[in-house]
């Protein structure tokens, strides 16, 4: 009943719908060099929609980075003044956009990158800048990014000359005040301008240059080496507390600036300057909301789109099909945005490069009570709900089932934990088939002297030996992992030792945490186990949003009825990364050994 | 829908005492989609009563039994053939809704049926694992005074003339993040541009429709004296 | 007149009315009643006598009554529609009127798991409006709830009480109108313990003209403690105490006598509300206070009303 099902590489259901476009989703820079880069190899339809960054790409990113994929074999631009509905799957998203007439279109591709630049928020925002003692506008303030624009010719001619002299003229005499806002990482962009035009004022005019910042963020990006020899050249670095104020004095502008480390009666300094660069602030649109919304991704605490989800590298989100570079993520990720869209590329091109899943969810029609458990649950929207008559061969016994795209399921297996209906299957590891393949489980034998060996064969392992019976159910991901590396470092086990076996230890690997419910531990408790064990991710870390934490919950519930059945302490919960397989181990002998003194 | 929870395993545990050989009877409706008397619940509580009783070095054999909806006589007779003879099982334990139960004992006259579920309230999921009760099934809809939002079900006095003095912020008075109903029937009413009819005088309600009248029977005259 | 109660004269009079509360034992003694009544007689024209407030279990509302009757006192019978069904409300109407009881106030009552029952089923066959409904065709037009007709009719002078600390605020004079429509003779309101809010709900009042067409009565509150107050201000449904309330019994050195300052100065202040017909005095569990309250305030004696 249970079955394996060979899983489609992502690049099938792309291939299929190869005269589909890659619907770029932008305005802005971001999605310009996105669209730029994907459309050497894809026909690329980019919806011009959300805010536009307000940042130099040129000078962020690598020169390389930008010189690459110039070719535009098909690159059609259409302005939206509105995204109003996002469905299909992957190999055939539809967005219904409203175009700036007011007319609504559908607009299908095979895959869609979000690449939303960031909303920017002048400084201003602060009440900033603008003498605190004078009503007159600033005219002595530059952007940042229009700093750049000035020193742009400076920086891509190779010798330099003939711009440097119009810059030096520009430029000539002026003193510089870079005004960088309060923020720490998230800043990385700003302070690589900041410091890249310093460096320019300073080498090449002679400026007086000072960088006022709460944060610099230099580890970002390799900025470090950049930040050393600026310092080196010249420039100065202010690190304040307070928002520093711009007064107004005899006609002459000066930065009231307070030394944090000087004690308080100190007067502030008095920094003259001729000249105010600001740095822009970056937040999440409401596009993002409504991307988020919309399709159904996650965003973090920052409001950007899957900004603290561990596992979307590459471009890649919970759904498949669907990718989210740059800006989208964060003002730091711009400065990823090769990276990420080369990520994109292979992804689209070549085949997932995530691991290929081993479980795949098929919901039997026959048993779908269609109460949307699935539907609600899947952190991947891979379920639709569907006419199942059309699928199923047995007549129309339900109008509708839930249905499992199988290019958009990654093999979680929440969903059959969830369904309460068990209508859902996917690889059972539990199959006793299966126990010692190696593929799907380890098995290990602890001795009296507290040694643990690994079973070598089906005979060695009859599942029947020891006083102390484990079953450690393991996230592919994170427990499953430092159990493989174990049996690198582990011995096999031989009958000749000749030493009494104290507990017999069943690993078997699960898709995701998520995948085991309370069926799952009775069923190991009623083969025997003496207790089980359940292995998976960090809080956070997990591949599939929130299978660990899922998992978790409902596990707990699980521990109470045991508990009021008279089973006390026949499960327990370890959260661990791949590579803690030496905690894993001391956390199994203090188990084995808490069990061997009941 | 109609809402169910499980009962305590120790409850059930106390129910099936005397008895050495039990069934387990889900339901594919309603409390299937509520997570209370499914597949996975039948099967669960029977690997968690075998496990008890394993424990206890008790003899207990648990059949596992899914009915389309315990609700029919019709869904439930194919289990009379499973089970013909009384001494199959000493005892069913129903998992469905308060009606599965009885229907279920009335198709076996002569064998104990227990309840494996309280059945709760009608209502839906508000999200996933979280049900809210929407309906008392009072038999006389006032839902059209009251901007679709019904105060029998959801007012914990089921108040008729507005929200007493202790509906604080859009909360009831009784916590537990009870809304107060009439806060969100005055709010939609608002919106509606329909507060007039909240200024008429509601007169005391006819329960007689309610389970006040005494047990309800509903015939569809077309039904009436039809075999 | 509508029942010839002591509190329908003294308001049909003109009079600035004081009614104040008794609450009945938790348990069957009568001394109890008798005591507070010998303490407060004389200082407010009626007594209202609560019904198992806040759903615990207390002596009956009717029999604490009609105990003030005996005692020369004017009570108020409180009626909820907590524990009762309308055949009860209706013949334990008709038992207050052979008492001699003629004023009733109508509530909807506490929920049960406020109470030392939380387990109890509750009835709320009628709501208090529809109690107040009730009660004014029996005594209008002597007939049942039903229709039926009765021979002799219970005079009675009907209550209702108000909150205009309950949300949604702008519902709470709409809410009242609904209730003088319905037949309230006088309304009393939940403690005032935010003047500025009573304030701007009295101008809802006159806006509907409620006060030309009910008897308002302002309810006030001595509270014994600061941190009684920061309880209710924090955690009591329906009751807003306002900040500045909490800070002079928390900045107080004689918190009763600050307590007693706080509730005749606000005796004072709705005197000036255009459409306050008099105070109903609530001092849970501090009744004794009551007579210097009424004395400060100017209030006492009370004025003797004859038959008219």
């Amino acid at each position: 009943m249970k079955q394996q099902v060979a899983v489609e590489p992502i690049s099938g259901a792309l291939n299929k719908h190869k005269v589909q476009p890659v619907l770029v989703l932008g305005a802005g820079i971001t999605a310009d060099y996105a669209a730029q880069r994907l459309s050497s190899a894809h026909k690329i339809v980019q919806i011009k929609w959300g805010p536009v960054a307000d940042l130099p790409l040129d000078w962020l990113l690598k020169q390389e980075a930008l010189e690459k994929g110039r070719i535009e074999s098909s690159w059609e631009k259409i302005k939206a003044v509105a995204l109003l509905d996002w469905s299909g799957q992957v190999g055939e998203y539809i967005l219904r956009i409203q175009l700036e007439n007011g007319e609504v279109r559908d607009l299908r591709g095979k895959a869609v990158v979000i690449a939303l630049d960031a909303l920017p928020v002048s400084t201003l925002a602060w009440g900033w800048p603008g003498p605190a003692n004078s009503s007159r506008p600033l005219e002595e303030t530059i952007t940042l990014s229009d700093l750049t624009t000035r020193l742009t010719p400076v920086l891509a001619s190779s010798s330099g000359r003939p711009e440097r002299d119009g810059l030096s003229v520009w430029a000539a005499g002026h003193n510089v005040g870079i005004l960088l806002g309060p923020g720490g990482l998230e800043a990385a962009p700003n302070t690589l301008l900041a410091i890249k035009c310093a460096l320019v004022l300073k080498q090449q005019v002679d400026c007086r240059v000072g960088i006022f910042y709460e944060e610099l963020a230099v580890g970002a990006g390799a900025i470090e080496a950049l930040y050393q020899e600026s310092r080196q050249a010249g420039v100065e670095f202010y690190r304040y507390t307070e928002f520093p104020q711009v007064i107004e004095q005899e006609a002459q502008l000066r930065i009231i600036y307070r030394d944090p480390s000087l004690p308080d009666h100190f007067p502030p300094w008095e920094i003259p300057v001729t000249l105010i660069a600001t740095a822009t602030e970056y937040y999440p649109s409401k596009e993002i909301e409504t991307v988020a919304t919309l399709a159904g991704l996650p965003t973090g605490p920052d409001g950007f789109l899957l900004s603290d989800t561990l596992h979307a590298w590459g471009g890649q989100t919970n759904r498949k099909g669907i990718y989210c570079v740059g800006m989208a993520r964060g003002l730091l990720r711009l400065m990823d945005l090769p990276e990420e869209v080369a990520g994109v590329a292979v992804d689209l091109g070549q085949g997932s490069s995530r691991e290929k899943t081993l479980l795949l969810a098929q919901v039997d029609p026959l048993l779908c009570e269609v109460c949307l458990t699935c539907f609600r649950v899947c952190p991947h929207r891979a379920i639709e709900i569907t006419d199942c008559t059309k699928r199923s061969s047995h007549g129309k016994l339900y109008k509708q089932a839930a249905w499992i795209h199988p290019e958009a399921c990654q093999g979680c297996g929440i969903c059959i934990a969830e369904c309460p209906a068990q209508a859902i299957n996917g690889a059972d590891p539990l199959q006793p088939e299966s126990k010692l393949d190696p593929d799907s489980g380890w098995h290990f034998f602890m001795l009296d002297n507290g040694e643990l060996y690994q079973a070598r064969t089906r005979e060695d392992f009859s599942g029947n030996q020891g006083p102390v019976r484990l079953v450690v159910l393991a996230c592919r991901q994170s427990g499953f992992l430092a159990v493989q590396t174990l049996t690198r470092l582990l011995p096999f086990y031989r009958p000749q030792l000749k030493l009494g076996i104290l507990a017999e230890i069943a690993v078997y690997p699960v898709a995701c945490a998520g995948w085991i419910d309370d069926l799952t531990v009775l069923r190991c408790l009623e083969d025997g186990a003496d207790k089980v064990l359940i292995c998976s991710c960090h809080s956070g870390a997990c591949q599939h949003q929130y299978g660990n934490h899922r998992a978790k919950k409902r596990l707990r519930l699980t521990e109470q009825y045991l508990q009021e059945i008279g089973l006390k302490d026949r499960l327990d919960f370890y959260t661990l990364a791949g590579q803690n397989y030496l905690q894993w181990l001391t956390w199994l002998k203090k188990i084995i050994n808490q069990l061997k003194s009941h | 829908m109609i809402i169910a929870e499980r009962k305590s395993i120790t409850d059930i545990w106390q129910m099936i005492e005397p008895f050495k050989r039990i069934a387990l009877i889900g339901c594919r409706g309603c409390v299937t989609v509520c997570m209370a008397g499914g597949a996975k619940e039948v099967a669960v509580l029977a690997a968690a009563l075998r496990l008890a009783a394993h424990e206890r070095g008790r003899e207990l054999v648990v059949f596992e039994e899914m009915v389309e909806r315990q609700c029919e006589y019709e869904f439930i007779r194919p289990l009379q053939r499973s089970y013909p003879q009384e001494q199959a099982v000493e005892g069913l334990v129903s998992l469905a809704c308060g009606i599965g139960v009885q229907a279920l004992a009335e198709c076996f006259p002569h064998l104990p049926v227990l309840p494996g579920l309280n059945t709760s309230f009608l209502g839906m999921p508000e999200r996933s694992g979280v049900w809210v009760e929407r309906c008392h099934a009072c038999g006389q809809c006032i839902l059209d005074s009251t901007g679709a939002i019904c105060p029998i079900a959801r007012c914990a006095k089921n108040l008729l003339n507005g929200p007493c003095g202790g509906s604080q912020e859009g909360m009831c008075e009784i916590g537990n993040g009870v809304e107060c109903a009439w806060h969100l029937i005055y709010e939609r009413l608002a919106r509606l541009n329909r507060l007039d009819s909240l200024q008429s005088l509601a007169l005391p309600k006819n329960w007689a429709k309610d389970r006040d009248g005494g047990p309800r029977r509903l015939i569809r005259e077309d039904w009436e004296d039809e075999v | 007149m509508k029942s010839g109660s002591n509190l329908e004269k003294v308001l049909k009079a003109g009079h600035f009315a004081v009614c104040t509360e008794i609450g009945p034992p938790k348990s069957c003694d009568a001394e109890v009643i008798k005591r507070h009544s010998e303490t407060l007689n004389g200082y407010a024209d009626a007594y209202n006598v609560t019904d198992n407030q806040t759903a615990i279990v207390r002596l009956s509302s009717l029999a604490a009554s009609s105990i003030l009757v005996t005692q020369g006192l004017d009570p108020v019978l409180q009626m909820t529609c907590r524990d009762r069904n309308r055949i009860g409300l209706q013949s334990d109407l008709l038992g207050a009127a052979a008492l001699g009881i003629k004023n009733v106030l109508c509530l909807t009552g506490d929920h049960q798991s406020f109470g030392n029952h939380p387990e109890a089923k509750n009835v709320y066959d009628l709501d208090s409006i529809q109690l107040i409904h009730t009660v004014r065709q029996m005594r209008d037009e002597g007939r049942f709830l039903c229709g039926e007709e009765m021979k002799v009719r219970p005079a009675m002078f009907i209550g209702c009480v108000a909150n205009p600390f309950a949300d949604p605020f702008e519902f709470r004079a709409i809410r009242l109108e609904k209730k003088v429509a319905a037949g309230a003779d006088f309304v009393q309101t939940q403690a005032i313990l935010d003047m500025e809010r009573f304030e701007r709900f009295m101008e809802k009042v006159r806006e509907r003209g409620l006060h030309e067409r009910t008897y308002i009565l302002a309810g006030l509150m001595p509270i014994k403690s600061a941190r009684m107050a920061r309880y209710m201000q924090k955690n009591v449904a329906g009751m807003m105490v306002s900040e500045e309330i909490c800070q002079r019994l928390e900045k107080a050195e004689e918190v009763k006598a600050e307590a007693v300052e706080l509730v005749v100065e606000q005796i004072h202040q709705v005197r000036q509300i255009k459409g306050v017909a008099g105070v109903h005095l609530m001092a849970v569990a501090w009744e004794e206070i009551i007579p210097m309250i009424v004395q400060k305030a100017g209030l006492y004696p009370r004025p003797e009303c004859d038959e008219s």
